[in-house]
């Protein structure tokens, strides 16, 4: 089924609401926060549906749940809550306490990145979707995705411990 | 073709950043919580529903089920008392008639169709519930709830203060319950926050005669989604209900039937508890009743004040970060995000209070949160499109408008924000260590030297085996010399109590006209960590406070933010 034949809500919903909970929660960090995330995106999405067709859903909500999983991380914060029971880790104990550190700040820095280069960021290695899916999602070109993630590599790594510059947020 | 991850760069991607990204990427994606996002977004198709029930990892759930029957009985009084004097002079002689027997018994089935029963004795001051293996028992004479069968432990007792019980909807509930035991009705409708929003009667007759049914829709302004609708079936002749039932959409929760015994529980153990379940008292002692007490004061009795916040990771007065600016004025507030350029320092020469606060005038900030003492706003930027810089102000993007949303205040005697803890001096200086007194956990006070200072340390310590897990033992140290004012706090996981996990401490602090301590620098220790070593390194959070300063009432009406054109502007 294509996506722009309005297809049943339902149908988009089982095929995309994974995809939509794994980069929420990939970004966040926390199964509440990624679910809420999740909730917000499919409200948005069923209005934008009722605007007229939608093009891509695929895209559609790759978008959003990114946007919108990025937009959380930088109001939430750091807070210091340790959600023990959000950290659904494979490893053993220590590498689970150092894992869980890397992705901690891995999380807010991404949040402190520039708008298009956290979601680019996001989807090339939280979701690990190759260049022209990411440029496809986002509607914008494939050199713009290598450029953005260049420039997030590159931010990442000269930040590396800091992580409040003020600047674009 | 080249595979994905040729194209992705992984093997390109610097070690330590790479590292960080498979941790993320080991982590689980539970299957269950995969399952709820489709089951709550599949029924946002269906017309009737507004916007579905946020719920229900095993977390949310536990708390459901403590808040489940004390709403459900709250919700009772509500419908039962809390109705304008004025609407209706049957509903008076209902109160009347119900508070002069010495008990009520609704019997029936709960929440998922099992037998269930509620007490409720005006004179006894007691509210009792009943479901499964579940009983809850409420004095409001000893000003304790009894749970059994909680997830913390479900093979005891755990005792509970109730004017310490956490959790936003158990408060509301609590709050109104108890307001209503001292029959103060007025005082019920403001601390609970619910409200009676639609009262119909009608004579039905039924089995030869008539009777009179009340419905009552109960609930928090701005959830509609969550009213319950209250049915009450009155025999005209006494006054007294007979029958209850309540739903919530079409979830029935309760469908009783309701009787007046001359004797109920005067006790848990009377709703069946086993005389072997041991008791866990988590009421907190004299002198952290009066830690609690102390620093509930202080949040309450703060001064006036602008001020602008800025986190850093810098240790430095003069170095910008993210900012916020802040008013408070008496029992409201207003949090600010600031725009501040990522380069903007203090001079060298330059007094950094003073001309941080300075700087503040010429900041653009738009509203975060606001609380007029009654109810709390909560405004979310939504970006005008991906990666449009503000042309105004081209280092930030530009934001299109803001999305508000407005909640009633659970607890108008002690409110908080939702989000600023950490940026408002008085709520991080001022702790509410409520978690000592929440299931599973208990608080231990004690006094200790530490650089010839005494202060006075509570341990929050994990008392069960079980859940919850989400709250994390913590260890406050309190100065007593400083009103009460914490000035180092650490944080542990559930599974590693000896070892602190985050930690954040007063590095330098002020007085307020009125003598109360406030922190204006806040060290967060090693919450940030290097790539390239794995070291930590510390974020700092400045306070640059005024109170000699005129704080226009117009700043803490939410409704008033244009949220098109939402830049705060003082007169």
């Amino acid at each position: 089924m294509r996506d722009d034949q309005r297809p049943d809500w339902d149908q988009i919903v089982e095929k995309h609401a994974g995809r939509v909970f794994r980069i929420a929660l990939r970004i966040l960090g926390s199964i509440h926060d990624a679910e809420d995330v999740a909730q917000d995106v499919f409200v948005e999405a069923i209005r934008l549906r009722g605007a007229g067709p939608v093009q891509s859903w695929a895209g559609l909500l790759v978008r959003l749940a990114t946007l919108r999983a990025i937009d959380r991380v930088r109001r939430t914060r750091p807070t210091h809550e340790l959600l023990e029971s959000d950290c659904v880790c494979a490893a053993g104990p220590l590498e689970e306490a150092v894992a869980s550190e890397l992705a901690q700040w891995l999380r807010a820095a991404v949040g402190q990145l520039p708008d298009q280069q956290a979601v680019v960021f996001g989807l090339t290695y939280f979701e690990q979707l190759p260049r022209d899916e990411v440029a496809a999602s986002l509607g914008i070109s494939a050199e713009a995705v290598s450029t953005a993630l260049y420039k997030a590599r590159q931010r990442l790594m000269s930040r590396l411990s800091v992580f409040d510059e003020g600047g674009l947020r | 073709m080249t595979n994905s991850r040729d194209l992705n760069g992984f093997a390109e991607l610097e070690p330590q950043l790479d590292a960080a990204v498979r941790a993320i990427l080991s982590e689980l994606v539970p299957d269950e919580a995969v399952d709820r996002v489709k089951a709550r977004a599949k029924q946002l198709a269906t017309p009737s529903v507004s916007r579905p029930t946020v719920s229900t990892p095993a977390l949310r759930r536990w708390k459901r089920v403590w808040l489940v029957p004390v709403g459900i009985a709250a919700a009772l009084l509500m419908a039962l008392f809390l109705l304008p004097s004025t609407s209706s002079t049957a509903l008076a002689d209902i109160v009347a008639a119900v508070a002069g027997k010495p008990w009520l018994l609704a019997k029936g089935t709960g929440p998922d169709g099992e037998p269930a029963e509620i007490w409720f004795s005006a004179q006894n001051g007691v509210m009792a519930y009943r479901q499964g293996k579940t009983a809850i028992f409420v004095d409001q004479q000893q000003g304790t709830l009894d749970a059994f069968g909680g997830p913390a432990d479900p093979g005891s007792v755990q005792r509970m203060p109730l004017a310490h019980t956490p959790r936003q909807g158990i408060e509301a509930a609590r709050e109104s319950f108890l307001a209503l035991l001292s029959g103060d009705v007025q005082r019920a409708m403001q601390q609970g926050g619910q409200r009676v929003f639609e009262h119909t009667s009608k004579t039905v007759r039924l089995e030869g005669r008539e009777w009179v049914e009340h419905r009552f829709m109960v609930g928090h302004a701005g959830q509609e989604g969550l009213r319950t609708e209250t049915i009450l079936r009155v025999d005209p002749q006494s006054n007294l209900p007979v029958s209850w039932r309540m739903r919530c959409g079409e979830k029935t929760l309760l469908d009783c039937q309701v009787s007046y015994p001359d004797h109920g529980p005067l006790t848990i153990a009377a709703l069946g508890v086993p005389a072997s379940a041991p008791l866990v008292d988590l009421t907190p002692r004299a002198e952290f009743k009066q830690i609690l007490a102390a620093t509930k004061a202080a949040r309450r009795r703060f001064d006036s004040y602008h001020a602008l916040v800025i986190e850093s990771s810098r240790a430095g007065r003069r170095e910008g970060g993210l900012c916020y600016q802040i008013w408070r004025s008496g029992n409201r507030w207003r949090v600010d995000q600031c725009r501040l350029p990522a380069d903007v320092k203090a001079p060298e020469e330059a007094n950094a209070d003073a001309w941080w606060l300075a700087k503040s005038k010429e900041l653009r900030s738009y509203p975060l949160e606001i609380c007029d003492g009654k109810r709390l706003w909560t405004f979310s930027p939504v970006r005008a499109e991906l990666g449009r810089l503000d042309p105004q102000d081209p280092q930030f993007v530009l934001i299109d408008s803001l999305q508000r949303r407005a909640d009633d205040l659970l607890d108008r005697e002690d409110p908080r924000s939702y989000s600023y803890m950490r940026q408002m001096p008085e709520f991080y200086a001022y702790e509410h260590l409520s978690q000592g007194a929440s299931f599973g956990f208990r608080a231990e006070v004690r006094t200790v030297e530490e650089k010839g200072r005494p202060l006075t340390r509570v341990d929050i310590i994990k008392t069960s085996r079980g859940r919850p897990k989400d709250i994390s033992p913590r260890r406050f140290w309190l100065d007593v010399n400083r009103s009460h004012m914490m000035v180092r706090k650490e944080l542990y996981w559930v599974s590693k109590p000896d070892q602190p996990e985050g930690a954040s401490e007063v590095v330098a602090s002020a007085r307020t006209p009125q003598g109360l301590s406030y922190p204006t620098t806040v060290r967060e220790i090693g919450n940030a960590i290097s790539l390239e070593d794995n070291s930590r390194s510390d974020t700092y959070v400045r306070y640059y406070l005024e109170f000699e300063v005129e704080i226009p009432d117009k700043l803490f009406d939410g409704e008033a933010v244009d949220v098109k054109k939402f830049w705060t502007q003082l007169p």
